[in-house]
């Protein structure tokens, strides 16, 4: 969306050819007490992220996209993978490293009543990392502070207010501002939208895209919701179970997903349309498969097979890799081009 | 919102407290318990302070003439058994007893806090370690260390008395660490944190305002709980020996004389009863005081109940029941829709439906003038963003409104019989049977402690006289009803062992009980995953289908609307503003709202366009605007839609309108769908 996606740079320390943001093999895992092997909430994934363009994360609970997201952030240890941020490898940054690359590497969290301390105007929440972290004086903070909340639509005064005085919607726009006071590179959206209501999340869909267009932030856009990624995102990996199933342009895995998991997750969102949504439901009838057990699930192949439609002998043995589908993305299914 | 500082004159220095938002102090002096607390407890402290300048006779003087007197000029307070001066005694005795619990509340703080604070935030082994050393002094005998104490340091008060505060530290620690491990995890840590915020800055910031709460009332609790056990000690003969005065040896004086006179024990006890209330008062004062800056609840006032609010305003009009109801006339407010007769052969017929709620100690009406059909097997859908009276309204058929809120006005016509003004025990008999529920969040509304199967047979128990074993078989039929597998292996588990879809499932299963002729589903999909929502949706229609039913849907989201409603009530700001046929409010809708609302649709637009976002926000009950609600966010506004409200009004076509310029409505749409 931004003209010149790589203008946001910060000069020197930038290797030419590194993305912004480059994850590789990144796996996260839970314990899951002594008997049972421990939980891969992300298990081996791979994405690339350039300045100022959005990528979105999606899947339906459980799939690890947030997981994805806070490993990113350094909020949870990977166990295996690297996160290498602008070339430079921070998988495992801790301590005064970690909190100077606070200032590129911002989040925008779902809950816009559980993201700002309640007990703090929100002036004194924004100024906190201009002030504790870059040390600057009460005074430039100030004006940073007033600048973004008017940058996000905020009225004055705004800053000398309690969280609690203000709606769902307005808090979001206190949450990306607080996101904004540092300038990242690159804002990590966990679900940004979802909280709102619809009037609201277009407001804040809206101010996400002129952000980004004015001051080449790049996004890594989680969500469960596909038509919310679809209207902002350049690229798309959906995840399921922890793996990335299929990945590539928005609109084109939108018109025409290539993973039967995908395939489900377009199909079940109804269509706010009554006509073509008698339609996409007569398809879903006939392609319903009964529901093959979730105790299948664990097994060693692909996670998806007890609910696939296409699902095959081979399936259930080995894990099918990401590979080019005929439409050019990347798909991990190995009916990948039988799309109906 | 309106901003409370003005621009012009923001200030440079960050942090500033907002002119609006008075000190802690400040907020605690409109408290009247809290002052009056404040005062006594100054008062007992300035009085113990100056004891040797206030004090008429010195705590040891004896004047054996003049023994157990009673209250009299000279001695305001009476004389103990050895004639001295109570009153002298009193505010001499004060001192060690009120040193003391400085002393034990100094060694709790010092202490407590750091460790609580540090334990829960760190956890690991130097948890482990703590916890272990607080278990060990939770099991120590308070009295018999004291004993042992106070025998070894030779009747020591402040022995005894740090004793006492190391032995509190169990308490506190507790509390704080608990505390902490929540707000550890909370979301806003984990976004300072992100912001690059130090661990310790982390703690000072935003952990430990968070505990000033709790930390004040243990704080509280604990000086009382100090000043009763050295009351103890100085009736069981420890601490300050005699003749020197302290408030526990005159209690235990007093208390050796009851029968000879009894008045004794008045001062000291009544003083050390009060002593414990105020410290509890102001504990809770100073709390909330402390909550109120950030809590967004209105300051502690005088609650002046407006005589518009008082009861038996039940059958007063809608519009008079506004929050600044006073200034207002009725006729200007409330424009009844055109008085329509229940549509013929409907199952439900709600007509003229208003519901008030207590906001801020007055009634608000949060939703006017509600008219709805429901026909045998038809899906209704409410559609609406949060805040605009769907799920009142849905509530308010069932009887079923939270927080003190009542019908003020209208019908609720199920099967022609009004339920409005029915008493409890005939709606539960409409509810279940006739009308059933499904609620939004699937796994809280079922009980975690019986198992699936129990809750069921328990409803069905209610409906239907069976014995226990019938029940339980109907439970398994009802759900393999809902399509779930392996229903009877299911019955056995509890809510917390199954999914979220199949949570929702059951819920299904717990409104189909009864066998109701309509179900009212409020939003019965939004917590769960889109692949799942499609089951439950799948689900709801072939029950109605093969049962009949009627269905009421809440909901906020288009798709959901299209794929299974027949026809669309749109709700803004607690009113009907279009009723149509599914089909026709996607193709043209007849109000500026639904328009905008379509519009803001992510999946109805091109990717990369922007959307077209209404801006502000719903207006709140009690703060719509004269005239029509929508006028503010509205483009298709006029002078008159800012004068006088709009009626909900019938179309040729058979749809319904609360806006004056209803064919203009679908002009705005930009996007066809």
């Amino acid at each position: 969306m931004s003209p010149d996606p790589r203008a946001h740079g910060n000069g020197s320390d930038i290797l030419p050819a590194a993305p912004l943001l480059e994850v590789s093999g990144l796996t996260v895992t839970y314990p899951r007490g002594r008997r049972r092997p421990p939980l891969r909430a992300v298990d081996g994934v791979d994405l690339v992220l350039d300045a100022g363009r959005t990528v979105g994360v999606v899947g339906e609970s459980g799939s690890g996209k947030s997981t994805l997201g806070s490993a990113i952030l350094g909020l949870v240890t990977p166990s295996a993978g690297s996160v290498r941020f602008r070339g430079r490898d921070i998988t495992r940054l801790g301590g005064a490293d970690r909190r100077e690359l606070a200032r590129d590497l911002q989040v925008v969290f779902q809950d816009p009543y559980g993201s700002l301390n309640p007990t703090q105007t929100i002036g004194a929440t924004l100024a906190e990392p201009l002030r504790l972290n870059l040390k600057w004086d009460a005074e430039r903070a100030w004006d940073r502070v007033e600048d973004v909340l008017r940058r996000v639509g905020m009225p004055p005064g705004t800053a000398h207010r309690y969280p609690a005085q203000f709606s769902g919607g307005q808090r979001q726009r206190i949450a990306i501002a607080r996101a904004l006071t540092m300038e990242p590179a690159l804002v990590v959206c966990d679900e940004p939208v979802s909280a709102l209501d619809l009037s609201v999340q277009a407001q804040v869909l809206n101010l996400l895209a002129d952000l980004q267009s004015e001051l080449g932030i790049a996004y890594l856009f989680i969500s469960h919701d596909l038509s919310v990624v679809r209207h902002m995102c350049d690229d798309v990996v959906v995840m399921y179970r922890g793996r990335i199933v299929e990945s590539g342009p928005a609109d084109r895995i939108h018109e025409r997903p290539g993973h039967p998991y995908t395939r489900a997750l377009v199909d079940a969102a109804p269509l706010p349309d009554p006509a073509a949504q008698r339609r996409r439901r007569a398809r879903r009838a006939a392609s319903r498969t009964p529901d093959q057990q979730a105790l299948l699930g664990s097994g060693p192949g692909c996670a998806y097979a007890p609910r696939c439609s296409l699902v095959q002998d081979s399936c259930l043995t080995t894990v099918p890799p990401l590979e080019r589908s005929r439409d050019g993305h990347l798909v991990a299914c190995v009916r990948r081009d039988e799309a109906p | 919102m309106t901003p409370s500082a003005s621009p012009a004159t923001a200030p440079t220095a960050a942090e500033r407290p907002a002119p609006s938002v008075p000190g802690v102090g400040r907020r605690l002096l409109r408290r009247p318990a809290a002052v009056t607390a404040i005062v006594f407890l100054a008062a007992v402290i300035a009085a113990v302070l100056l004891a040797p300048v206030i004090a008429p006779y010195d705590p040891l003087a004896q004047d054996l003439q003049n023994i157990l007197a009673p209250p009299s000029a000279a001695h305001p307070l009476g004389t103990d058994t050895l004639g001295r001066d109570v009153l002298s005694r009193l505010l001499f005795g004060g001192r060690s007893t009120l040193t003391g619990a400085a002393e034990a509340l100094v060694v709790l703080l010092l202490i407590g806090v750091p460790v609580g604070v540090s334990c829960g935030y760190f956890k690991g082994a130097y948890d482990a370690a703590v916890m272990r050393v607080v278990d060990v002094l939770q099991s120590i005998p308070v009295i018999i260390l004291l004993l042992v104490v106070l025998s070894v340091f030779a009747d020591s008060e402040s022995a005894a008395m740090i004793t006492l505060g190391l032995l509190g530290l169990p308490g506190l620690i507790r509390v704080l660490r608990g505390n902490t491990m929540v707000l550890r995890d909370t979301l806003y840590v984990r976004a300072a944190r992100s912001t690059g915020l130090t661990e310790l800055q982390l703690v000072r910031r935003h952990v430990l305002p968070r505990l000033v709460g709790p930390v004040i009332v243990q704080s509280s609790l604990f000086a009382s709980s100090v000043v009763l056990a050295e009351t103890g000690l100085g009736y069981l003969g420890f601490g300050v020996q005699p003749p020197a005065p302290s408030w526990g040896n005159m209690v235990g004086e007093a208390a050796g004389v009851i029968d000879r006179q009894a008045w004794l024990l008045v001062p000291s006890g009544a003083l050390i009863a009060l002593l414990v209330l105020a410290l509890g008062v102001l504990g809770d004062g100073l709390r909330d005081a402390s909550a109120e800056a950030w809590s967004g609840l209105p300051a502690a006032r005088p609650a002046r109940r407006r005589r518009s609010a008082g009861p038996g305003r039940e059958k007063a009009g809608p519009a008079e029941t506004r929050r600044d109801g006073s200034e207002r006339r009725s006729g200007e407010t409330s424009a009844p829709s055109e008085r329509r007769a229940p549509a013929d052969g409907a199952l439900l017929s709600v007509r003229n439906l208003t519901v008030a709620v207590p906001l801020g100690g007055e009634l608000t009406t949060v939703v006017r003038d509600i008219d709805l059909d429901v026909l045998p097997g038809q899906t209704v859908g409410l559609v609406g963003e949060s805040g605009c009276g769907k799920t009142v309204t849905a509530m308010a058929v069932l009887g079923l409104l939270r927080g003190g809120g009542r019908i003020t006005a209208g019908q609720v016509l199920f099967e022609g019989r009004d339920l409005v003004g029915l008493s409890g025990r005939e709606l539960r008999a409409v509810r279940g049977t006739g009308i059933g529920l499904i609620a939004q969040d699937p796994i809280g509304s079922l009980d975690p402690g019986f198992t699936i199967g129990s809750q069921l047979a328990e409803v069905v128990r209610l409906y239907e006289r069976c014995s226990r074993g019938r029940a339980k078989a109907r439970a398994v039929e009802l759900l393999s009803l809902v399509r779930i597998p392996e229903p009877a292996a299911v019955a056995a588990r509890y809510p917390h062992q199954v999914s979220g879809g199949m949570a929702q499932r059951v819920g299904i299963a717990l409104a189909l009980a009864g066998s109701p002729r309509l179900l009212i589903a409020d939003e019965p999909t939004t917590a769960l995953d889109v692949t799942v929502q499609a089951e439950i949706l799948d689900l709801l229609l072939s029950l109605r289908d093969e049962k009949g039913m009627a269905l009421i849907l809440v909901t906020h989201d288009w798709g959901v609307l299209a794929d299974v409603c027949d026809e669309a009530v749109v709700m803004y700001a607690g009113e009907v503003v279009e009723r149509s046929p599914v089909d026709e409010v996607f193709r043209m809708p007849v109000h500026p709202y639904t328009t905008a609302l379509l519009e803001s649709n992510p999946a109805s637009t091109v990717r990369g366009s922007r959307l077209d976002a209404i801006g502000g926000t719903v207006p709140p009950p009690g703060a719509w605007p004269d005239g029509c609600h929508f006028q503010d966010r509205c483009g298709l506004v006029q002078d008159v839609c800012r004068t006088s409200p709009v009626a909900l009004r019938p179309l040729p076509d058979g749809r319904s309108s609360r806006c004056l310029r209803h064919d203009d409505a679908a002009r705005l749409r930009k996007v066809s769908p």
